[in-house]
């Protein structure tokens, strides 16, 4: 089932275009992970999605209710952390959840308690937010968006400002809430490492749009190991591959170069094989496929223009 | 996982409790109390000095004469109407700044009840400004005597004026929530709501002037944020301009808060 769902979605700020024609669908159980360099648009998408924002053009659909009203109350079951953490500095944590508690209508001293206790904070602790660290904020924050048992979580960099502690505690809490309690999550980080610990598929967003939506399984493939090789001659060197080697998983890439993810062979004898055919080798590599530079090549390279 | 049931529950009522508690938790509420009781305290002190210095025969003739004006001053003598645009400054702007109000919103409360809930609450905390500075004013007037015997009429009198200056203020709250809503953020609320309130006495006494020098008296009564003085100086104003005095700051009530309503409800939340 979908849970939210965008249909042609853009945003412009005067002749700036942040969102263009994204169609974008999140289902029901899934750990999302939104990636994309800054200014891709996430943010922008997280805003509309959450009625921060108005659309310039396209829709939204919340469990399938698409009218102002209808997504009002659809957004009433969504927790979310956006940008930085919502608190108010002269006030504890447990006084900050409270506050947000009353607003969403679901007050609970109990439920309130065990949450902090969840997140790691003490509701007894008279501490300020002012005085808080960088990762308490961040794990009150978190707090907050798990008040009232949303369905549905999202949390834009939530892992902003923690330590690695921290860090595995939201990746635990976060793999929970949705294993235990089928809670549907959308995440947005340029933790691109952490992020492929936790979520199920992925969206990378790219100068507005949405440019490759894939499985857990896709970014695995993708990042597999590989053998590059950069040769003088392709035509030749592409025979051998296919004659000699009798490989059928390889890619050709820019400036000459082969990746051959058939790792049968060792190295020397890929050597070998390339000599015997007079095909000069100008370097051989074995490289571990890693998620950043695939997010990378996914995103346009690093400045929009490389390519694996 | 079941959602808890949020959404049968009161959303006005409970953006209104959240303010309410919000308000509650905020130190300058208190400080400004404290601010006002002290003013009050320093108009009452001033005024015994003053009597003292004077001969004799003059002192409770003086003390009696000013019991009256602490009495129906005690809203201006307090100065709810610059104590409340700073707390108006803070609370709202504070809102935007610390992301409690995209919180709310993202979450679906209805942006016409977050505007509404926020004016209410300053509304409360106006009355509650107010009947504190009238029970202070009252008992230090009953210290040092009334001009003359206290009469229901006076009372009427008196009351006429809390009602007047309730809605001269609220009038003004009003307008400075608006400041609040288009400026977004505690700094610039404070600084623009503050230049505006010392601005538009400037402005107003200017224009007045010119009017007067033309021949159009009493026009000061048609000007924003004027109407406050008006009701606590005239203890025995006419019924039309009590009229006037009534519907003038609920005219500019009106329109600031379609002004900063609209434009909450138009633009994006950052």
């Amino acid at each position: 089932m979908n849970i939210i769902e965008t249909s042609h979605l853009s945003k412009r700020y005067g002749s700036k275009v942040v969102l263009d024609d994204v169609n974008f669908c999140l289902k029901e159980g899934e750990i999302y992970g939104l990636v994309g360099r800054n200014g891709a648009g996430k943010t922008t998408l997280i805003r509309e999605i959450l009625g921060l924002a108005a659309p310039t053009s396209g829709t939204i659909s919340i469990n399938g209710a698409m009218s102002q009203d209808a997504l009002a109350y659809e957004r009433k079951k969504i927790g979310s952390l956006i940008d930085f953490p919502a608190l108010i500095s002269h006030m504890s944590a447990y006084e900050n959840m409270k506050a947000a508690a009353l607003q969403f209508g679901c007050y609970d001293d109990q439920e309130i308690r065990e949450i902090l206790h969840k997140v790691g904070l003490n509701a007894d602790d008279p501490l300020k937010v002012k005085n808080f660290s960088l990762g308490m904020k961040q794990r009150l924050a978190i707090g907050i968006t798990l008040l009232g048992n949303p369905s549905v979580l999202i949390l834009d960099e939530p892992v902003n400002g923690l330590d690695p502690t921290g860090i595995f505690e939201v990746r635990e809490l976060v793999q929970r809430l949705n294993r235990e309690d089928r809670v549907t999550i959308l995440i947005s980080s340029h933790l691109l490492g952490e992020l492929s610990r936790v979520a199920t598929c992925y969206g990378v967003m790219e100068g507005g749009k949405l440019v490759k939506e894939m499985r857990g399984s896709d970014l695995e493939e993708l990042c597999r190991p590989y053998i590059k090789v950069v040769i003088e001659d392709m035509k030749v060197g592409l025979r051998v591959v296919v004659d000699n080697y009798h490989a059928h998983d390889f890619e050709i890439m820019p400036y000459n170069t082969l990746a051959i993810y058939d790792l049968s062979r060792p190295i020397p004898d890929v050597v070998k094989m390339f000599a015997d055919a007079n095909v000069k080798i100008n370097s051989i590599t074995e490289c571990q496929g890693d998620l950043e530079s695939t997010f990378i090549s996914l995103m346009g390279g690093l400045h929009g223009n490389e390519n694996k | 996982m079941k959602t808890n049931d949020l959404n049968s529950s009161n959303s006005f009522a409970n953006t209104l409790k959240a303010d309410f508690y919000k308000l509650g938790k905020m130190k300058s509420v208190y400080i400004a109390a404290a601010i006002m009781f002290g003013l009050i305290l320093i108009t009452f002190v001033s005024v015994v000095a003053l009597a003292h210095l004077s001969d004799a025969d003059s002192q409770s003739d003086i003390l009696s004469l000013f019991g009256s004006s602490i009495l129906f001053g005690f809203v201006k003598s307090a100065n709810i109407e610059l104590l409340v645009t700073i707390i108006i400054g803070i609370f709202v702007g504070k809102e935007f700044s610390n992301g409690t109000v995209r919180l709310s919103v993202a979450r679906g409360a209805d942006r016409l009840q977050i505007y509404f809930s926020k004016l209410i609450s300053i509304i409360v905390l106006i009355f509650g400004y107010m009947v504190g500075s009238l029970l202070v004013c009252g008992i230090l007037t009953a210290i040092i005597g009334y001009s003359e015997p206290f009469t229901s009429l006076i009372f009427a009198r008196l009351m006429r004026t809390f009602g007047l200056s309730f809605v001269a203020l609220i009038a003004s709250a009003s307008i400075y929530m608006m400041i609040a809503f288009l400026t977004r953020s505690s700094g610039a609320a404070l600084g623009a709501s503050i230049g505006i309130y010392i601005l538009i006495e400037i402005v107003v006494s200017i224009i007045v002037l010119i009017l007067e020098s033309k021949g159009l008296n009493d026009t000061v009564i048609y000007f924003p944020l004027q109407q406050l003085s008006l009701c606590v100086s005239d203890q025995e104003m006419e019924v039309a301009t009590a009229m006037k005095l009534l519907f003038m700051p609920i005219g500019y009530m009106a329109v600031s808060t379609l002004v900063g309503l609209l434009t909450f409800l138009k633009r994006d939340i950052k």
